[in-house]
């Protein structure tokens, strides 16, 4: 690796033009959100920047404190489901044949591919209450109950008089729902690449020893994949937190996250130096738990090298 | 099938019939609503809400193929796609190459400004750039000719593809003997020859993968998009969904399983592609 | 008549911030001569060559090409080529393009080229590999590849950087002597860096030594091995028996050194250097100036040193002989089979007699400062 000023001329030639297109259409926009956070709006079209710090009053109210923690809630909820669904899935990729593994991942990537609009619009019909996934559940109600009448119990109702549908379309359920299903392959892949990576004899040696599977899987699998799993976590939780898209259409309203009620403040309640207040907060929110990801990381490392 | 009565077998979880089963189960819960969205795409459905199948039909497809403002969101979407791709692997390009060869007092600070359009929450970026946009009258005025009308959502698509771009160039550049490049040097290249004859050559494959990943995340935005975009410049994703808020139809259906397919060819193209050059190597 | 050198290093320092590589290096390359620089490694040779390429600028001193100065000039200008420790072959090119590529930079006209890399690929024995692509070669192959690229180019000096080290021993002899005669054939100064000293040995018209980024010597393999200016470089080429010397006394012409393991010496003023005290110097003789005995040798003057016989490392026609002295020390002696068949004999830890001249015995500074 050469210093720079060895060769300044090819230095500055391919230093300027990213150095400037980030200056420009990326520093430049977040220094302008920033000083509108101080702002106010004096006309519908004017924003004077008065170094009110109203707008960041506003944040710390109630009614978006709890926003902020539904927020945070579902998507740690999502998160944690994700990783509960991924760990097994990965476990079978990463234990697969060779000749298997790039198919197998292709199949689990393929929907990541997919447009994300089109991933989550394909949700909706499924989870109406006259959605695919009612309907399904219906079915096996219904077949459930039929097996109770045969055997003589069906007086007493025991599933309900009728099939109640699920509902999920504006509840936090259908919003957790499509959370899990955006951010799935995301998480399966970290699990998998770290899973793949382990030396398969830790496992022989903990059999070898005596240990039965289910023990060896929790106790020296899963530590020894916990980078895999703490990426994957970083990974899905992060562009959680900051979902717009999720919450809109499957919430309806009902459900709103962060997200909304920034695009709120810029489309129908045109009050920008608050929108961009909130987006600020929500930046410094993902920096915090980034933060939190470098620490631990330092952390671990720190251990390895002690150990 | 009594696998547990044999001696366990470290690391074959594959065979679990309860793991495969739950593989199934995943990929079914991943796949199903995209197949029941392109079977529905069929449905002869006339009130809204395309939920109960009424009958086959094409008609929807037609619709599509015939809806103007579908037909212009989705040219404007190839569109930017193109474009952006071409910026975003040149800026990329040189983002990666200067990394690679420089040191450089800031350029810890340099790394983490060029990975920050990968961290920030979509929402941000999209919401500082249309305030960007309005506060020094870069919106492109109505009636700016096409392509020209699309060059805010063009400089949104660039901001956020080429540093990804640059993780995927940088991670090929890696790979680079050194010495090549002195030994060309050592033959009389110029600099310029240095980069072209022997540099650029390495990079090709990473230029590719980088090109990919930048179109499919033009192709496929939404939010920046939904912030930057305007009336006389949509895209198909956000124009699908002023068409959902409004009502669901299954020309929306069709409309997304055309774009599904297109995908699958796509990813299938830069699979085989991708095959040829390792096998070719 | 005296020939100009075609290279002159002067006075070359590099510094890597607090870091000395090189420390005023000075050595003269001249016409037509296959000239090593050989050291350990960590030495600087490798920044030497590197410098004289014009790939790193010194910090001080300066590079003269023909009586001009060529260390400001840029790598790719300047006549003189490199074949790199990885040999660096483009792996996108096929041979007869990389062989090419040095003249195609240089805007040479195809129909020349084209001669020219037919000429480079059967100088190498390479002609049928034409259009094979790098990755179908052998390393041996490829290093050829990388050869004829230099060679093609016509330059005024070849520099080498460990041409020998990758390969394995029947590949380096064959490559030992089709490097020596490429280089009669081409007539063209070759400067090989390498960290083996016995093929710097076989291979070189002259060595330098460097040491910690400091020249030792420059001479003949042959100087270098008979006549070695120090410690350093007494031991580092070739064998040699080394001894602590407790005292010296100057008397009358004649010097009196002192150690542990042979007892007092007494060689000529002119064997031992000047000025230096006892702490400073080492006392060396050769093995094969040693000669082994299983009875008590009679002599005129030398040294004779009574030990044990330890082990025998059979070679063929030579072995080299272990002897364990009452100090405590060991003495290596290298004995032609008719002079060690006895010894061979004689059962281990046997009584034997060594014997040295007294005019082969070197007493040298530790290393030159």
């Amino acid at each position: 690796m050469e210093s720079w000023r060895n060769n300044k001329a090819v230095f500055l030639t391919f230093l300027g033009p990213a150095l400037l297109w980030l200056t420009i259409f990326f520093f430049v926009p977040l220094a302008i959100i920033w000083l509108y956070s101080f702002g106010e709006n004096v006309s519908l079209v004017d924003i004077e920047i008065t170094w009110t710090l109203n707008n960041y009053e506003r944040i710390f109210r109630p009614e978006i404190l709890i926003l902020l923690w539904r927020t945070l809630w579902l998507s740690a909820l999502a998160t944690m489901i994700c990783i509960v669904i991924a760990f097994p899935v990965a476990l079978v990729i990463a234990s697969a044949q060779p000749k298997w593994k790039p198919w197998l991942l292709l199949l689990i990537i393929l929907p990541f591919w997919t447009n994300g609009l089109i991933r989550t619009y394909a949700l909706l019909n499924i989870l109406g209450t006259r959605g695919r996934l009612n309907g399904a559940l219906h079915w096996i109600w219904t077949q459930a109950n039929e097996a109770l009448t045969l055997i003589g119990l069906g007086d007493y109702h025991l599933l309900g008089e009728r099939f109640q549908p699920i509902q999920f379309l504006g509840t936090e359920l259908g919003v957790i729902y499509c959370l899990v299903y955006f951010f799935l392959p995301f998480a399966i892949l970290p699990i998998y690449s770290s899973l793949e990576r382990l030396d398969k004899s830790y496992l022989e040696a903990s059999l070898d020893l005596g240990a039965g599977q289910v023990r060896t899987l929790f106790v020296i699998l899963v530590p020894l994949a916990s980078t895999g799993i703490f990426t994957a976590a970083i990974i899905t939780f992060i562009p959680a937190i900051g979902q717009f898209l999720i919450p809109d259409l499957l919430g309806r309203g009902q459900v709103d996250m962060i997200a909304n009620v920034i695009e709120r403040q810029f489309k129908k309640a045109n009050d920008w130096p608050y929108g961009s207040a909130l987006s600020l907060f929500l930046l410094y929110v993902t920096f915090i738990v980034l933060a939190i990801r470098a620490t631990v990381d330092a952390r671990r490392s720190a251990e390895r090298a002690n150990a | 099938m009594h696998k547990s009565r044999e001696k366990p077998e470290p690391f074959h979880y594959h065979r679990k019939l309860s793991l495969q089963l739950f593989f199934i189960a995943t990929i079914v819960f991943l796949y199903l609503p995209i197949i029941v969205l392109v079977i529905f795409s069929f449905n002869d459905s006339r009130r809204g809400g395309n939920i109960i199948w009424r009958g086959f039909t094409f008609d929807y497809y037609e619709k599509a193929l015939n809806n103007a403002g579908l037909i212009e969101a989705f040219a404007n979407s190839i569109t930017i796609a193109v474009i952006s791709t071409i910026f975003s692997v040149i800026l990329g390009a040189l983002t990666a190459v200067l990394l690679w060869r420089f040191r450089f007092s800031f350029k810890p600070l340099f790394e983490g400004m060029v990975s920050l359009p990968i961290v920030i929450p979509e929402i941000c970026m999209g919401v500082s750039l249309a305030v960007f946009f309005g506060y020094f009258g870069l919106w492109a005025p109505p009636g700016t000719p096409w392509p020209f009308n699309l060059a805010n959502i063009i400089i949104a698509h660039i901001t956020f593809s080429f540093p990804f771009a640059a993780m995927v160039i940088r991670t090929r550049l890696a790979t680079f003997n050194r010495e090549t490049e002195e030994a060309a040097k050592d033959l009389g290249a110029t600099e310029f020859e240095v980069f072209r004859d022997i540099l650029l050559p390495h990079m090709k494959p990473g230029l590719i993968a980088g090109a990919l990943l930048a179109f499919t995340l033009s192709l496929d935005d939404f939010v920046v998009t939904f912030f930057t975009s305007a009336p006389n410049a949509v895209t198909f994703p956000v124009k699908v969904y002023s068409m959902v808020r409004f009502s669901v139809t299954p020309e929306i259906n069709a409309a997304s399983t055309v774009l599904i397919i297109l995908t699958v060819i796509l990813t299938a193209f830069a699979m085989r592609f991708q095959s040829f050059r390792e096998t070719s190597k | 008549m005296t020939v100009k050198p075609i290279i002159s290093v002067q006075n070359v320092t590099k510094r890597f911030g607090r870091f000395t590589a090189l420390d005023n290096v000075s050595i003269d390359v001249m016409p037509g001569e296959i000239f090593a620089i050989l050291g350990p490694s960590g030495c600087g040779k490798s920044t030497l060559l590197r410098i004289i390429a014009g790939l790193e600028a010194p910090t001080e001193g300066c590079i003269l090409l023909d009586d001009a100065d060529i260390t400001a000039m840029p790598a790719n200008k300047r006549p003189i080529n490199m074949v790199f420790q990885s040999y660096a072959v483009f792996p996108q090119m096929s041979v007869a393009k990389n062989v090419a590529y040095g003249l195609k930079v240089q805007r040479m006209p195809r129909s020349q080229i084209d001669q020219a890399v037919a000429q480079a690929l059967a100088q190498v024995h390479l002609t049928e590999f034409r259009d094979r692509m790098p990755n179908q070669l052998s390393g041996g192959q490829r290093q050829r590849v990388a050869l004829a690229r230099a060679l093609v180019k016509r330059p005024r000096v070849l520099l080498l950087d460990e041409p020998l080290s990758a390969l394995d021993a029947k590949l380096r002899d064959a490559m030992r002597l089709e490097l020596v005669h490429l280089q009669e054939q081409v007539g063209v100064s070759f400067v090989i860096v390498t960290h083996d000293q016995s093929e710097a040995m076989a291979i070189a018209d002259r060595i330098a030594v460097l040491n910690d980024g400091r020249l030792c010597q420059v001479d003949s393999p042959e100087g270098l091995y008979q006549r070695p200016v120090d410690g350093f470089v007494a031991d580092f080429i070739g064998r040699i028996n080394l001894f602590e010397i407790k005292a010296l006394k100057r008397d009358s012409g004649k010097v009196i050194v002192s150690s542990t393991e042979a007892g007092d010496v007494v060689i000529a003023a002119s064997q031992a250097p000047d000025g230096i005290a006892a702490d400073g110097l080492v006392m060396a003789i050769r093995p094969e100036k040693i000669t082994v005995s299983l009875t008590a040798p009679i002599t005129d003057g030398g040294t004779v040193v009574q030990g044990t016989l330890g082990d025998i490392a059979f070679q063929g026609e030579s072995s080299i002989v272990e002897i364990n002295l009452p100090c405590g020390a060991a003495l290596s002696a290298f004995l032609h089979d008719s002079d060690c068949a006895p010894l061979r004999q004689a059962a281990a830890g046997a009584n034997v007699w060594c014997h040295w001249n007294s005019g082969d015995v070197l007493v040298l500074a530790r290393s030159a400062v």
